[in-house]
């Protein structure tokens, strides 16, 4: 038995062009959608599970404001008078990762992003060594060897020992760097547990040195960010405002910083992505368009090259249900094969850029599942355009009479 | 009274008219058409260009509805408004032959002779002959069921016309022109088919310019300026 679906493949086949441009914007629409919505997605549940997973009690400063840059840099005088005057902290952390190229002769690699810090920023990252101490005590001489506690990944990948030394040569990339070069002997003081991701960074592929030594070899004194603990919960209401107040103090008046507790953060992260889905409803808004206009034109194209046969269909007893149900078929195939391309292409890419692409990609989700609900209302919503919009070219020839249709030329 | 009241008619006309268009620009195809045709009646419609023979057609066809006057197939009024029951009586009870064949080149002959039945509703109870007894019916050999209408030649693409009209075991065949873009080889293979057809029993109902076909038929019909001018055996 002739089947209505053999008749559409049939058709859709012998205009393979019209076809494939139908089946490419559904396409494109479904695998643009899937991958900013699978990063959207992903990055506000991996993102704010990392902060969260930190607990309540941090507090974050960094230098600048969301309508100015900083006229003070932020420095470990900063962090110090913080510790000193401000109550309830239970850890101060000063951070400073600075371009630094650590050329390793024994590795036969280079490793970049060494981040200088104390000791305290195992409480506040809630990790620490599994053998060795992260005191990094230094001399303040870089002809002694310079300690650094090493990431989980990297001292397992390259067989490293707590005390073992290491002939460097590091290069700032930075311009208060001056790009000069450095001999120096790195010696393993601490090798961390392992700890997994926090806000895009891999704490596992993180090598820590003291502050101090970081900044007399890029030749700087600006703080990338200071991370605080207050005691309790109950006090980071308080501990933020007294923050701002010694800072701001120390900048003489000027509140060219941000202080930023757990919750602010998330709220800020939430704003951040919230405007990246507007923008990204308009692209999907853009791409829908795009698509109901494809399926509508060439739906109205087929309509019209097809005048003489939807005569002879309708003489030979089909019903106008009949017409209107073929087109509406064809449509849907459509618009069902782009959406299932573009699912299976959305996850391929996906789990390219997260298994190849890192950073940021890291976060993409790779099963469309993940996606829950919305998912399943991006595939409805797309083919209920498509088939809306087809509706009409559809309604148009179930409208044909035979004897009207057949005389077409 | 007329005894043939009681009698079943395969399409019976009653004061036919068709009138096109509005106002000033009216036409009209059909003026008081009367017309019964009987079971295994084989009927040519003859007449010039612009004589109503189309019109005809297309109103014994369910096609068109006549703008006054009734129209009855095989029993059935033909409602003026029910344009869904006019579809479902052309399903059930017409078989169309054209001119242009019309075959769907995208289907293979066997699924051009299936075609009707995808938009059956239902069956006047009657077995359907499959499409190999139906391509038999045609004189045509079985193997040329998978090929498609442009690998076959004109001839036997309208005798697998025929075998579609055939398809949903119509009351009557409707053929516009049947030979009109044959050969006469062709024409005599196709009416061949008709003749024999007839001779099993069929209706068929032709509607030609060629007084050649129109000698196969049982009764003659003419039309001129939309009214039966002249009805005859030949």
């Amino acid at each position: 038995m002739t089947g209505r679906s053999t008749l559409a493949f049939r058709y859709l086949w012998r205009q393979k062009m019209r076809t494939g441009f139908v089946v490419l914007t559904f396409t494109a629409a479904v695998t643009v959608t899937l991958l900013l919505t699978s990063a959207i997605v992903g990055t506000e549940q991996t993102f704010i599970g990392e902060i969260n997973a930190l607990g309540v009690t941090w507090i974050y400063v960094e230098p600048g404001t969301s309508n100015s840059a900083a006229i003070y840099p932020l420095t470990v005088g900063d962090a110090q008078a913080i510790a000193h005057n401000v109550s309830h902290l239970s850890a101060v952390a000063p951070i400073m990762i600075d371009g630094l190229s650590v050329n390793l002769p024994s590795w036969g690699k280079s490793l970049s992003d060494i981040t200088g810090t104390n000791a305290s920023v195992q409480t506040i990252f809630k990790y620490g060594v599994s053998e060795g101490t992260f005191a990094l005590d230094w001399q303040g001489n870089l002809s002694a060897p310079l300690p650094i506690v090493v990431g989980y990944n990297i001292w397992t990948h390259n067989d490293l020992s707590v005390g073992q030394e290491l002939p460097a040569t590091i290069v700032s990339l930075s311009a208060s760097g001056g790009g000069g070069a450095t001999q120096v002997n790195l010696i393993v003081e601490g090798l961390l547990g392992p700890r997994g991701s926090l806000a895009g960074t891999n704490l596992d592929d993180a090598i820590f040195t003291p502050i101090s030594a970081l900044e007399d070899l890029t030749n700087s004194i600006s703080l990338t960010y200071i991370f605080v603990s207050a005691s309790s919960s109950q006090y980071v209401s308080q501990v933020t405002s007294d923050i701002s107040t010694v800072v701001q103090a120390r900048h003489q008046g000027y509140q060219d910083f941000t202080v930023l507790s757990e919750q602010s953060w998330v709220s800020y992260v939430h704003d951040q992505l919230a405007q990246f889905t507007s923008i990204i409803s308009l692209v999907e808004a853009t791409l829908l368009m795009l698509s109901s206009m494809s399926v509508f034109v060439v739906m109205t194209m087929a309509v019209k090259d097809r005048r003489r046969v939807i005569g002879a269909m309708r003489a030979i007893g089909a019903h106008r249900s009949d017409i209107m149900g073929q087109f509406l078929l064809e449509a849907s195939l459509m618009s069902v094969t782009g959406i299932g391309v573009g699912v299976i292409l959305g996850t391929v890419v996906a789990g390219y850029l997260k298994a190849n692409a890192g950073g940021f990609y890291s976060y993409l989700l790779t099963n469309p599942m993940d996606l829950g609900a919305y998912f399943y209302e991006l595939l409805g919503i797309l083919w209920a355009v498509g088939f809306l919009f087809s509706m009409v070219p559809a309604y148009q020839a179930s409208r044909l009479e035979a004897v009207e249709a057949l005389s077409s030329l | 009274m007329d005894v043939r009241m009681n009698e079943r008619h395969i399409a019976d006309l009653q004061d036919v008219t068709k009138v096109y268009g509005s106002g000033r620009n009216t036409v009209t195809a059909l003026r008081g058409v009367n017309l019964r045709i009987d079971p295994g009646e084989f009927l040519a419609v003859v007449g010039p260009s612009g004589s109503g023979k189309s019109t005809l057609l297309h109103i014994l066809g369910c096609m068109d509805v006549p703008t006054t006057g009734t129209v009855e197939i095989d029993g059935e009024p033909v409602p003026r408004e029910n344009e869904r029951k006019r579809t479902a009586l052309r399903g059930e009870k017409i078989g169309f032959v054209f001119q242009a064949f019309h075959l769907l080149n995208e289907l293979s002959v066997r699924e051009n002779i299936e075609l009707p039945r995808m938009f059956l509703r239902r069956t006047n109870g009657s077995r359907l002959l499959k499409p190999e007894e139906l391509i038999a019916k045609v004189h045509m050999p079985v193997a040329l069921l998978d090929r498609r209408p442009t690998e076959i030649s004109g001839g036997e693409r309208q005798r697998v016309a025929i075998a579609r009209a055939l398809a949903n075991n119509p009351s009557m065949l409707l053929c516009d022109e049947p030979t009109g873009n044959l050969d006469s080889a062709n024409s005599e293979a196709v009416m061949a088919i008709f003749d024999s057809l007839n001779r099993a029993g069929g209706t068929i109902v032709v509607v030609t310019h060629n007084p050649e076909v129109a000698s196969h038929a049982s009764r003659m019909v003419t039309l001129k300026d939309g009214q039966v001018v002249e009805a005859e055996s030949p």
